[in-house]
């Protein structure tokens, strides 16, 4: 009896272990958008499917990337999604700049230790301000056919008005996840065939380890000597933002000189400054700190290419022109759920045992002033070699020398920057004269925080060993939706009818879409996987009069 | 042992090992914590005894007001100053916790392994006691509160040698607390019965059905909910 309990509770072991490995390693990914051509400015709408002979449920660790580059793989744009039940969803806006042509969107995993995967496809974007549109370069494939044998689409007739509420009944219970869709013919036929695989291209982070699951924007790295390469090890390293309030997070290299940190609930686009001290907190000047960001990286996919002069379409600009004249989106987010209320901050100054506001006094003219003249608790001095150095006083008159010094909540590694800066520039001295603690490392000697009036200091000035980059966090979770017909009789110009990346057909056999102001032929697409992986897929044209 | 018996029992432990190992490359390595302090520098020399709760060190948790918990921490909440105090076991320092930056912390008491929630108060009402840790017992519309204070008794006459002023007196208070007004649970069942005359009955055979002692700390849990849904 045991032999048996045991031999089942092996197997199963084993099965689970084998599903597991199964998933991450050898899913690979498809993108798609809801529409082919976009006019500068507009929101892309994109969904990725994971597939693989069987549809995975949540795997951990598959945040896919979603960005564009133009034809020549120069990066333009990009967001973090994260992927749920084997499907990722998500808006891209197309900046206002973007030059007529053809772009690639691309959307690719960045797994620990395993292959990475992606999936790239063409779209092409239309200015309306680009009066010569220049040649561009597109990727010649046709798409393949779609149409089921089985019929999965099914509506009643194929003539409708505008306005009009056409029901969708699905036939198509095994499907897992599905995408529906209706768009233009236009948009229907410019589509084409993504390329997709797996391997080398994007195997760029090795040894990255991420949170699995996260909230927040993830920030890893290297610490390494400037002049060597040698990694730097038991580096603190210091990340944080310029703000109103200190907002420091901090890390100990590992041997390789590697750190990770986490910025909880943030989300977005960030911009942080990030810094490596030794144990006493003496900034390594030398240090060259490089971040294993989730777009830094080239692509590189061969394809057969041919030149092709670009259009414009005059109807999809009227439109487009339209639609942002009365500000009308056509798929608005319809709730995010885990947008943060506030961003946290630490407590790391404490109370602050003198803060000094520079506008109550008589203008200075630099900080050495300022500190001699308003901050009792705070003395500039010359250092060993000659430099200015900062010294704090303790209530009992001793004296710390290289308390840490912050400057719009960024780290200040070199005072020289600081000490020409007057009272039109400073406005706020916090000065903490006591030890603080701050998780494992110590500020023994204090901790000094100055604030701009504009906040800019970092803006205007480029410290050595301070590096700034731009960092993203995951895209909020949008679920979108038809926007209603106007109650103020506005037209309706959506561009893509219907966009649905979400239908479970075990769950949900219809869909209720009503009919824009727009006449012309239609497509409705279905597109999805069943539990065996095999994509399924329809299409029934429709025409609006 | 049955030899196919050892073979299952092997080769079960090395797939579970290889499902654990697999596990652990997706996890990130030992979360850092980001508490914030000033080091800890009173020893109260002058003063017998020691001002903290249960008198040794705790293991407890910490909910920062940023939603991070960090547990597993050794913790002494010092009841005559009203400091959460913790030991860092990687720096070796003894931090006071800044107490703005604490949502929540608890602490595991040994001899009866009963986990108490603290919480700071902040409210004008509370005058003097705005801003000091509250053990919770019930957090409801009115909720039950206990507090932990520690008081220096001055001796009469102060030991030369030892140089001792006095000795440290732990006291407990519990308090309702229905977000405005703080008051004293009462001591004695008809000084309750009192508070809420419109009850009377209803209490009475509370406590004569569930044998409630107003000294314990389950049984004045126990009074309080009925009380919140007598109220609702």
């Amino acid at each position: 009896m045991i032999i048996r309990i045991l031999s089942i509770l092996l197997l199963l072991t084993v099965s689970v272990g084998t599903s597991a490995q199964k998933l991450t390693a050898d899913t690979p990914i498809l993108l798609k958008t809801d529409r082919s051509r976009y006019i500068s400015g507009d929101d892309a709408l994109f969904c990725v499917f994971f597939y693989d002979g069987i549809v995975c449920d949540t795997m951990p660790g598959t945040d896919i990337n979603i960005d564009i580059t133009d034809i020549e793989n120069r990066w333009i744009t990009g967001l973090i999604v994260k992927q749920i039940d084997g499907m990722a969803s998500g808006m891209l806006n197309l900046p206002d700049t973007l030059q007529t042509g053809y772009y690639r969107m691309r959307a690719y995993t960045n797994y620990p230790n395993i292959d990475n995967h992606f999936c790239c496809c063409e779209i092409y974007v239309t200015n309306r301000f680009d009066k010569e549109p220049r040649v561009i370069m597109r990727n010649q494939k046709s798409k393949v056919g779609r149409q089921s044998d089985n019929s999965i689409i099914v509506i009643g007739k194929s003539e409708f008005a505008a306005h009009e509420t056409i029901n969708l009944s699905i036939n198509c219970p095994d499907t897992v996840s599905a995408l529906v869709r209706i768009v233009g013919t236009r948009q229907w036929d410019g589509e084409l065939e993504p390329v997709c695989g797996k391997g080398e291209p994007y195997r760029q982070n090795e040894g990255f380890t991420p949170i699995t699951p996260y909230d927040g924007i993830l920030v890893a790295g290297t610490v390494t000597d400037s002049v060597s390469g040698a990694p730097i090890d038991n580096a603190i390293v210091l990340v944080s933002l310029q703000d109103s309030i200190i907002r420091l997070k901090y890390d100990i290299t590992d041997a390789d000189g590697s750190f990770c940190v986490l910025l909880h609930n943030y989300y977005g686009l960030q911009q942080i400054f990030v810094s490596a001290f030794n144990q006493q907190l003496e900034p390594y000047y030398n240090a060259r700190i490089t971040l294993r960001n989730q777009f830094a990286f080239e692509f590189d996919k061969p394809t057969e290419l041919i030149r092709e002069q670009s259009e414009i379409d005059s109807l999809e600009l009227d439109k487009a022109l339209i639609t942002k004249a009365f500000e009308m989106r056509q798929f608005e987010p319809a709730g995010i759920s885990n947008r943060p209320k506030t961003l946290y901050d630490h407590f790391v100054l404490g109370s602050p045992r003198q803060t000094v506001f520079t506008d109550d006094y008589i203008a200075l003219n630099d900080f050495r002033e300022i500190t001699r003249e308003l901050t009792p608790f705070v003395r500039i001095r010359k250092g060993k070699n000659g430099e200015p150095e900062l010294r704090v006083v303790s209530d009992k008159g001793a004296v710390s020398a290289n308390p840490l010094l912050l400057v719009d909540g960024v780290p200040l590694t070199q005072l020289k920057f600081l000490i020409d800066k007057g009272s039109s520039m400073v406005k706020r001295v916090d000065t903490q004269n006591k030890p603080r603690n701050f998780g494992n490392i110590n500020f023994n000697n204090g901790i000094v925080a100055v604030w701009t009036h504009k906040l800019d200091f970092w803006e205007k000035c480029s410290v050595p060993g301070t590096y700034k980059f731009i960092v993203q966090g995951f895209q909020p979770p949008l679920s979108t939706t038809v926007a209603e017909k106007s109650k103020d009789k506005l037209p309706d110009l959506r561009q893509t009818i219907y966009w649905n990346p979400l239908v479970n057909t075990s769950v949900q056999n219809s869909i209720e879409v009503t009919l824009s102001d727009e006449t012309g032929e239609f497509v409705i697409e279905f597109f999805g996987f069943d539990r065996n992986g095999k994509i399924v897929s329809d299409f029934k044209k429709i025409n609006v009069r | 042992m049955n030899l196919a018996l050892k073979y299952i029992l092997t080769a079960f432990c090395i797939s579970f090992a290889m499902i654990v190992d697999a596990q652990g490359k997706l996890t990130k390595k030992s979360a850092i914590q980001h508490i914030t302090g000033e080091p800890f520098v009173h020893y109260y020399a002058t003063i017998d005894g020691v001002p903290f709760y249960q008198g040794d060190w705790l293991t407890g948790s910490v909910t920062m007001k940023s939603g991070e918990t960090y547990d597993g921490l050794q913790l002494r909440y010092d009841a005559f100053k009203d400091d959460l105090i913790y030991q860092n076991n990687v720096t070796n320092n003894v931090i006071i916790i800044d107490k703005n930056s604490i949502e929540q912390f608890t602490l595991t008491n040994p001899k009866v392994g009963k986990v108490e929630t603290f919480k700071s108060l902040e409210h004008k009402n509370l005058k003097d006691l705005s801003g000091s840790y509250f053990a919770i017992i019930l957090e409801d519309s009115l909720s039950v509160l206990k507090r932990y204070e520690a008081k220096e008794k001055q001796y009469s006459n102060v030991n030369m040698t030892l140089k001792k002023t006095g000795e440290f007196v732990h006291k407990t208070y519990r308090y309702t607390w229905n977000g405005i007004e703080l008051r004293a649970v009462p001591r004695f069942r008809r000084l309750l019965l009192r508070q809420y005359p419109q009850y009377k009955e209803d209490l009475r055979k509370f406590f004569f059905h569930n044998h409630i002692r107003m000294k314990n700390d389950d049984d004045v849990k126990l009074l309080y909910e009925e009380i919140n849904r007598l109220l609702k």
